[in-house]
């Protein structure tokens, strides 16, 4: 394998594991325990992010809940790859035929209407839960990277080593299932600038009401709670809103470092 | 013409989506709606009230035709006609979001205006591309949380009849965009500047406004007004997020007590007025691109 492959797959192991690191972590450092006496603190050795209004410590509470973020993020981004590889591929393996008129079709949809009304319409039948998010997440924001698979499948389709095999007589199920891992690296590279979109939408959802509910920290709680009492307690709103900035700007900076660059 | 038929399947597709997934679901709506621990009989009256007893094809059809006579039911919670409701809130979104890319607008033109005349400004102009990093939701709840934590005393409150009170969150909103529409804009000019047809104008001997505005201009309008369109749709999410800190009476508070209170007749209407509306700008927007750029057409 060669070593930009070995990158990226380091990199999403890192993905996956960062995210329960993170709760470890926030867990250790109790963000649950109640403590009235001591609502309201301004950051010191004891509370280094200060204490909300029933007085639980505000660092904990802020690394679990980037760690339920990017693990609420990275799983609907799995999914949304998937269906995106799947579709995609068949999208750009029979073009302008009825499979690639019907999925160009949703994705158009997809793409027009803003995703954070359909999502929070399908989220708001069910109770607020976490598998829920993320796989709703996941089933609708398939449709951008769709249209990288299937701009990448016609790519790789017309080269001549495919049409090598088409003449040599393969059916076109077994030349679509030797496409795919030709075509999964830059979908995956791809997919990895989506991220932080991914876990845009998901702090948005928190911040509506959907997700993770309390006493169970979400960054757009954390966000939403430290804004509206600025006021009174600028250590609220500055922490959580820091930590989301920083977790973005860290993946930007991975997914650049994994980018091809030619010359 | 095959475009607008296009669009028209879009948005009936929105609509049957929006009726599976309020009317189809397996589990009662009305039920839904009354909680778990309702007498049977209020959740029956209920769905006689919202007309759920009937099969599902005859509800699916008096929907449409309901539809057509632009009648969207009445909300459960205040039972007043939801069409009416809806439209005024989506007024001041859409006031808001059309102040905040006009002034992504402005701001582009002038920078690229400014760096054009004086090409030493140049560098200054690539470190926008920074402020397309961090998603518009993000960037854009960062500066209002800086707003409130550094003049605590601001008030956020938006008066109808004050116009003003909406400078600032428009302004809040236009950072990502701005960002955007300044990177593609000198993206474009450059390519623009570095082509024959713009070498031969200047030798030439053509004023500097005229190379400005009718060449290099012209070659970047497509992709200018593609970004625009796409950046309605990116900014509508952080539109509902600073209407619901700066209580802004738009579609973000509506959303949030729509589904706390599980009305909905009103989601519905959200959810298909807006998707509506987008659908006809892009497809507005798709009418446009041949007329500044006759390359683009095609039969």
């Amino acid at each position: 394998m060669t070593k930009q492959k070995l990158k990226i797959l380091i990199a999403i192991l890192i993905l996956y594991i960062l995210p329960h690191l993170l709760i470890k972590i926030g867990n250790a450092l109790d963000p649950f325990s109640i403590d009235i006496n001591a609502q309201y603190q301004p950051p010191s050795i004891k509370y280094p992010f200060g204490t909300d209004y029933l007085g639980r410590n505000l660092l904990s509470r802020v690394i679990y809940a980037t760690g339920l973020s990017m693990k609420i993020s990275t799983l609907a981004l799995s999914i949304s790859i998937s269906i995106s590889l799947i579709l995609g591929s068949l999208a750009g393996f029979f073009p302008n035929k009825l499979p690639d008129k019907i999925i160009s079709w949703l994705s158009s949809i997809l793409i027009t209407t803003p995703l954070i009304l359909l999502i929070s319409a399908t989220l708001s039948i069910f109770e607020p839960n976490i598998e829920i998010t993320y796989i709703t997440v996941g089933l609708f924001t398939w449709a951008v990277p769709a249209r990288l698979v299937k701009a990448e499948v016609l790519q790789v389709k017309n080269s001549t080593f495919i049409l090598a095999e088409k003449a040599l007589g393969f059916k076109n199920h077994q030349i679509l299932l030797k496409m795919i891992p030709l075509t999964i690296f830059p979908a995956l590279t791809s997919s990895l600038f989506t991220l932080p979109e991914l876990i845009s939408l998901e702090v948005g959802l928190s911040f509506l009401g959907f997700g993770s509910q309390p006493p169970t920290p979400s960054l757009g709680k954390l966000i939403l709670t430290g804004i509206m009492e600025a006021n009174i307690a600028w250590w609220e709103a500055l922490f959580p809103i820091s930590a989301l900035a920083l977790l973005i700007i860290l993946i930007y900076i991975l997914a650049r470092k994994l980018t091809f660059k030619p010359g | 013409m095959r475009k607008i038929l296009y669009s028209l399947s879009l948005i009936i597709a929105i609509f049957t989506f929006t009726f599976v997934l309020f009317n189809l679901i397996p589990a009662n709506p009305a039920r839904i709606i009354l909680g778990p621990s309702a007498p049977e009989d209020a959740v029956k009256k209920l769905e006689k009230e919202l007309g759920l007893d009937k099969p599902k094809h005859i509800q699916f059809l008096n929907e449409f035709f309901n539809l057509l006579k632009l009648n969207f039911g009445n909300s459960t919670i205040s039972k007043k006609p939801v069409g009416k409701q809806v439209l005024d809130r989506l007024k001041n979104s859409f006031k808001l979001i059309f102040f905040t890319l006009s002034i992504a607008i402005a701001i582009s033109y002038t920078l690229n205006l400014i760096a054009f005349f004086y090409p030493k400004l140049n560098p200054v102009i690539n470190l926008t591309q920074f402020g397309v990093i961090l998603p518009t939701f993000v960037s854009s709840i960062a500066i209002a949380t800086l707003i409130s934590i550094l003049f605590p005393n601001i008030s956020l409150r938006y008066e109808p009849q004050n116009i003003q009170t909406l400078i600032l969150p428009a302004l809040i909103l236009s950072f990502y965009p701005t960002a955007v529409l300044t990177h593609i804009l000198h993206n474009k000019i450059n390519e623009a500047i570095n082509s024959d047809y713009f070498k031969s104008s200047c030798a030439l001997g053509f004023p500097k406004n005229y190379l400005f505005h009718k060449i290099a201009l012209k070659s970047a309008l497509v992709s200018f007004l593609s970004a625009w369109v796409n950046l309605l749709g990116i900014a509508f999410f952080s539109t509902i997020t600073i209407e619901i800190i700066f209580t802004i009476p738009g579609i973000g508070p509506l959303l949030v007590e729509s589904i706390t209170q599980k009305d909905f007749p009103t989601l519905k209407a959200i959810v298909l007025l807006n998707a509506t509306f987008f659908i006809i700008i892009n497809t507005i927007a798709d009418f446009i691109y041949p007329k500044i750029d006759p390359k683009l057409k095609h039969d």
